[in-house]
């Protein structure tokens, strides 16, 4: 299995990476793992929505640029299916033949463009996440479903 | 508000002590909150406050968002509730609300950063301040 994970920034709270780099380092016993972090567009405050869409529309191109047109992507976005971690090992299962791309957006999330090019829209919660916090929680439960 | 949270079992990953000690730290200005994590159900109900409002937290609740959070903490500070109790767990127990924070099963560290992440977030919303998604 191959397993990618795109998001965009860096991360600086080390509690955080360390324990990324913790699950990244499990899931490695059971798939062929891909880190990458594309750079992060200056996001001041205070945005009009027009310069809101050029972040995330800038952003989503060094994503898209990540991505393989065989890929099966799973992009992480509020509004997408929730399910049950049973249901989500199900889902890696049926898809363990292919490459897997998870995406994490930025602070505004994920452009059009993006969630076009997924596969599956995935939601682990209705609650708005700090992105880092969002990388842990996806890496922690991918550990869970491949391991 | 006096908040605590309860959850029964152990944290013992150091960065996940740390992310919610970070949090912990930002709340201060805030509520007075503490995470209390027990050995087992008995413990829980004899340091639970029965003038608490309980919030029972399991992937058996009802999906809830940040603002909504928000304004539940809110609403109580002003209708004169002080102490309100989360508890993590997926006991048969009495509760207020009964809410999730997800449908998927996660550590018991990585449920507890996240409470304490959203309640920081849900201090930030009612004050109208800014915080990163």
């Amino acid at each position: 299995m191959k397993i990618t994970f795109i998001s965009v920034g860096k991360i600086k709270e080390s509690f955080y990476t360390k324990q990324i780099e913790g699950h990244i380092k499990n899931i490695k016993k059971y798939a062929q793992v891909q880190v990458i972090e594309v750079p992060d567009e200056k996001c001041p405050e205070k945005l009009s929505d027009k310069e809101m869409i050029q972040v995330k529309d800038k952003e989503g191109e060094r994503i898209l640029s990540k991505i393989n047109s065989g890929d099966f992507v799973i992009a992480l976005a509020i509004e997408g299916k929730i399910i049950s971690t049973d249901d989500f090992k199900l889902l890696i299962k049926k898809k363990q033949a292919s490459s897997l791309v998870f995406i994490i957006g930025g602070s505004l999330g994920l452009s059009d463009k993006v969630l076009k090019r997924s596969n599956y829209k995935l939601s682990f919660s209705r609650l708005t996440f700090p992105h880092q916090l969002m990388k842990v929680l996806l890496t922690e439960q991918v550990h869970m479903v491949v391991k | 508000m006096n908040i605590k949270v309860y959850a029964i079992g152990m944290v013992k990953d150091k960065n996940q002590l740390e992310a919610i000690k970070e949090y912990d730290k930002r709340l201060g200005r805030y509520c007075k909150i503490e995470m209390i994590l027990v050995k087992n159900k008995e413990v829980l109900l004899k340091k639970l406050s029965n003038k608490s409002y309980v919030i029972k937290v399991s992937t058996q609740g009802e999906l809830f968002t940040s603002e909504g959070l928000a304004e539940k903490v809110k609403t109580l500070g002003v209708t004169g509730t002080s102490d309100m109790a989360f508890i993590y767990s997926e006991e048969h127990l009495e509760w207020d609300d009964h809410l999730a924070l997800s449908k998927m099963d996660m550590s018991l560290g990585m449920a507890m950063t996240i409470l304490f992440e959203q309640i920081y977030r849900g201090y930030r919303i009612i004050h109208n301040q800014a915080y990163h998604k």
